[in-house]
């Protein structure tokens, strides 16, 4: 019985989803295909497999392109992928050079806040008992406690991939911390490296992001920089080190949609329905923990999600 | 550079030839470059500060203005009223033509959009029929064992679910390959006809060959789009070179009674080009085509991050997601496709045409025809042989993943203990040295070296290059990749060397050695970067043995190669002189292949330098970090400078140590042997 209400349930969400295909298609449907980028980064793909199979169940031809993060808003700019729901806020750079070119618009937040700092494992909490503010960081008692071998006297931190625009150089300057950084090259290695460590228990503090499932588990905290200010990266006169900018956290933000502002004038039906887009960050984490732990593809996530919320955004579809 | 001096040094101490034309005065300028060295070092507290970092206020902000010129450039110049790009976009065009048609050929079918919304899809070849035709070409062009080859190969693809990226990539691959021996012929011709046009043309080779991809990667998206025709472009870059060096250096060793026959027998320009030059330098000019196959496969995957997708894209997955075994299997699936190109274009270029064989022909003709009919039959009546079923598919990645969990657990002290000790022991101590010598007393020091072996030119150029490199701040960033080149270099030597050594002593050995080195070099360097990082960590020791490992292969190739090619008169000679093996070694045969050996050091070196720009991927950090690091600040001209900068560091390293390797030569008589 209980089976059979369920299907009848599928059933009806099918017919919906089938009955407003056909509807759109009655009206004008735009009829290209819609480039979705895709970079190996297990969040991002999630939600940009999302976002594409989602269209594609509304009869869209989808294709995923495979771009490089930081490539993939030039190709934005010039028009060569139409739109990217998956853009993290903390990549401020970027995003303000893209839109001041005025051919890319932001359609607003995903729904999930994202945040992007130092991290530290819990067992690091015990060693230095004054995180998680960032003056604990310049206690020599502490920083004698966060040492390894491979440190050089200094806290042994492990960076972010050079792709990241994270400013730890000069936010290490900027506040004259002692610390020996470590970088992991990509964003695998960089997880895969603090996961090791914590299974040695080692001394260690490394760049985390939410929403993760290791940095937004219960197994660790943020370090609690001064906050960001729009005048911090500009204005050296601007916090606690007159002299230096940079003397604060990054930007916490959300994630957001951005779009080819041309391509929306060709397809404005899917511009609404990118701005209805919305995902929670429990979502995104479970995402990104089927790739990472359970080394599902991130198609194999993103349908998962699909196929369990199609109530969900068969109403964006609307 | 401190190789180079030790270099020097050992010449005049160990090779007594050697010894001979270094003249007193010579000598004294040698010691000055050394003692200015020393001093420089030492007196680094008494010295002003500023001759060893140059002073903030007065360094030339060249990043700055390379990004206000490349937005320029890029974005608001207009030529006849359209923008730059559209130019350059429309061009691309042409070329994605055929590009795109075999990628549908191949892998991804046509979807024709019909009225109404309906679409009508065209399904690729199917796979099995793929197969037979390239294997049936391979065989009817070069026989029964590459025919198997090239079906063992097409069947690995199948086997490993890599069908799909494999054609992609034999689609761009194949159009890059045919696009640039076409460029590759007509640039090796020009060279060959207006010498003078070298000037200008050979840096510029050189800067593309050791130019980063990555510093041209905004330029290059924003002028050609998205897609295989930009990595087209980016690979065009990199693998054209070699193609064009060989050409000219082909047609120059075309005797002057060739020509002559040309001209009596009254051929016409074209005739003369493609009938009578290119077909006498063939062998030499094949030589390029195999750089030039190796250095597109070699590029697929930078060529991914800009939209080639296929096996680039999966190595790359397969580092940032640290899944060795998928990276090894598509990497193994580049290098058995280089190798079949190779090979086909190989037999398909020296393919001699028979008269008296027609019927053969003929016959040979029909069997591999009725190969093809028959795959195309079979993929008609049998689904599975259309596309590749998931279920025939194999994989090795759980062995793999379960063998590094093994040697983590098992080994991990060794690990911990050889990063440790690597570090204490080398790069620190390396790195220390180098950044304590300071730019002023390097640039001397290199100068006076040049003076000793009586090149002036080249003393200006590298004082140049570390004058300028030092002005626009990039002085230490470059030290760190230098120290990291240096110790990567010296790893592979100590190593190789050898090796090297016991390949030349044999020719079984040296047999199976070239297959293995020919295996390394065709296997993308990425590859290996996946177990070192799992193994070791991030940092400069992997770096630095990522480095050793793929310059290895170079040099145990080129060591070998220098003793084997010692004058087997001499060595009898002294064989009946009556010298012991080990005198005959290092008495006549080490001297002898000296500038050979000095040659395998000065590729080894520009190996380590095309490895250490993609070692940031595993966290080490130098110019290399720069030049990714400045696209994420939206800074494409700071990454252009990054990329030049060690360009700059390419070319003083193979400038002086080709310097040095011709005036170590035993009898001067050897000529400046090139470096293409």
């Amino acid at each position: 019985m209980q089976n059979r209400r369920y299907s009848l349930l599928i059933a009806t969400v099918m017919s919906l989803t089938v009955s407003t295909g056909l509807a759109a298609a009655e009206t004008a449907k735009f009829q290209g295909t819609v480039r979705i980028p895709v970079y190996n980064v297990p969040d991002s793909d999630f939600i940009d497999y999302s976002f594409g199979q989602m269209l594609e169940k509304a009869g869209y031809r989808v294709e995923f392109v495979k771009i490089d993060y930081t490539a993939h808003f030039t190709a934005l700019e010039f028009g060569d992928v139409d739109l990217s729901p998956a853009v993290w806020g903390t990549s401020k750079d970027l995003i303000d050079k893209t839109l001041a070119s005025g051919s890319v618009k932001n359609s607003g937040s995903l729904g999930v806040q994202t945040r992007e700092s130092w991290w530290y494992p819990n067992y690091v909490g015990d060693l230095c008992p004054g995180l998680p503010d960032w003056k604990a960081l310049k206690d020599p008692a502490c920083i004698k406690a966060l040492t390894t071998p491979n440190s050089d006297g200094k806290i042994n931190y492990l960076g972010t991939p050079p792709d990241f625009a994270a400013y730890d150089d000069e936010r290490i300057k900027a506040l004259d911390l002692q610390v020996h950084i470590t970088l992991p090259g990509t964003v695998g290695t960089m997880v895969a490296t603090m996961q090791g460590a914590i299974q040695k228990k080692e001394p260690i503090i490394g760049w985390g992001m939410t929403p993760h499932w290791l940095y937004g588990s219960g197994q660790g905290k943020f370090v609690e920089f001064p906050l960001f200010d729009d005048k911090c990266p500009t204005d050296p006169s601007w916090g606690v080190n007159p002299n230096e900018v940079w003397d604060c956290a990054l930007s916490t933000g959300e994630i957001v949609k951005l779009y080819n502002s041309e391509f929306a004038k060709k397809a404005p039906e899917l511009l609404r329905i990118l701005t209805n887009f919305k995902l929670t960050s429990d979502d995104v984490a479970k995402g990104i923990s089927r790739q990472d732990i359970d080394g599902a593809p991130p198609e194999q996530a993103a349908k998962e999600w699909i196929d369990a919320h199609k109530e969900v955004w068969a109403k964006w579809l609307q | 550079m401190a190789s180079v001096m030790t270099g020097a040094d050992d010449a005049s101490g160990r090779a007594p030839t050697a010894q001979a034309w270094i003249s007193e005065r010579r000598k004294v300028w040698l010691w000055a470059a050394v003692a200015v060295l020393v001093l420089g070092y030492v007196a680094r507290g008494v010295l002003p500060e500023s001759l060893y970092v140059w002073p903030k206020a007065y360094r030339f902000p060249l990043q700055t203005v390379a990004n206000d010129w490349l937005d320029q450039l890029l974005r608001r110049t207009v030529i006849f009223d359209a923008p730059l790009r559209m130019w350059t976009r429309s061009f691309g065009e042409i070329l994605g033509v055929p590009m795109r048609f075999i990628q549908s050929a191949l892998a991804n079918g046509w979807s024709l959009m019909g009225s109404g919304g309906t679409s009508t899809k065209i399904p690729p070849i199917p796979w099995i029929a793929v197969s037979m035709i390239f294997a049936s070409a391979a065989w009817y062009v070069a026989g029964l064992r590459l025919g198997l080859f090239t079906v063992a190969t097409f069947f690995y693809y199948a086997a490993f679910g890599l069908w799909n990226e494999a054609m992609l990539t034999l689609a761009s691959v194949s159009v890059t390959i045919v696009l640039g021996v076409v460029l590759g012929l007509i640039a090796g011709i020009a060279l060959w006809r207006w010498p003078r046009i070298e000037v200008v043309v050979n840096p510029l080779f050189d800067i593309m060959q050791t130019i980063p991809p990555f510093s041209y990667l905004v330029p290059v998206l924003v002028l050609f789009g998205f897609g295989p025709v930009a990595a087209l472009v980016a690979t065009m870059i990199f693998a054209l070179p070699p193609m064009a060096k060989a050409t000219a250096y082909a047609l120059r060793r075309v005797p002057a009674s060739v020509l002559e026959l040309s001209d009596m027998t009254g051929a016409n320009f074209w005739q003369q080009q493609s009938k009578i030059l290119i077909s006498t330098a063939r062998t030499d000019i094949l030589l390029g085509l195999n750089q030039l196959v190796m250095m597109s496969l070699a590029m697929v995957i930078l060529a991914s991050m800009i939209g080639a997708g296929g096996l680039g894209g999966e190595v790359l997955k397969a580092l940032q997601s640290l899944r060795f075994g998928r990276g090894l299997e598509a990497g193994l699936a580049i290098t058995f496709m280089a190798i079949q190109l190779y090979n086909f274009g190989h037999a398909f270029a020296t393919r001699r045409p028979s008269h008296d064989k027609a019927a053969q022909n003929w016959k040979r003709r029909t069997v591999a025809l009725g190969m093809v009919a028959f795959a195309i039959v079979l993929a008609l009546i049998i689904p599975d042989f259309r596309q590749v079923p998931a279920s025939w598919t194999i994989s090795t990645s759980d062995i793999w993943s379960h063998a590094i969990v093994w040697l983590n657990g098992n080994l991990g002290w060794f690990f911990e203990a050889f990063r440790a000790n690597t570090t204490f022991w080398v790069l620190r101590p390396l790195l220390g040295t180098l950044q304590g010598i300071g730019w002023a007393p390097a640039a001397l020091a290199i100068g006076l070296a040049c003076f000793a072996m009586g090149r002036p030119q080249i003393a200006l150029l590298s004082t140049l290059i570390i004058v300028a490199i030092s002005i626009i701040g990039y002085w230490e960033p470059a030290l760190i990749t230098l120290h990291l080149v240096l110790a990567g270099t010296l790893v592979s030597l100590i190593i190789g060397v050898p090796l090297g050594m016991w390949a030349a002593s044999s020719r079984h050995v040296y047999r199976v050695a070239d297959a293995v080195v020919t295996t390394l070099q065709t296997l993308p360097s990425f590859v290996y970067l996946i177990p070192i990082v799992m193994l070791l960590g991030p940092g400069d020791v992997s770096g630095v043995l990522a480095i050793a490992i793929y310059a290895m292969a170079t040099t145990i190739r080129y060591v070998s190669h220098a003793l084997k090619e010692v004058d087997p008169g001499v060595l009898e000679a002294a064989d009946m002189f009556g010298a012991t093996p080990g005198q005959a070694f290092f008495k006549v045969r080490l001297p002898l292949a000296w500038p050979g050996l000095l040659l395998a050091l000065n590729q080894t070196l520009m190996m380590a330098v095309g490895m250490v720009v993609i070692t940031s991927l595993i966290g080490t950090r130098g110019l290399e970090l720069e030049t990714i690091e400045a696209i994420a600040k939206v800074q494409p001209g700071r990454s252009l400078v990054a990329g030049l900068a060690i360009c700059a560091v390419a070319i003083l390293i193979d400038r002086l140590l080709t310097a040095a390797a011709v005036s170590c030569s035993p009898s001067k008589s050897r000529t400046h042997r090139g470096t293409a």
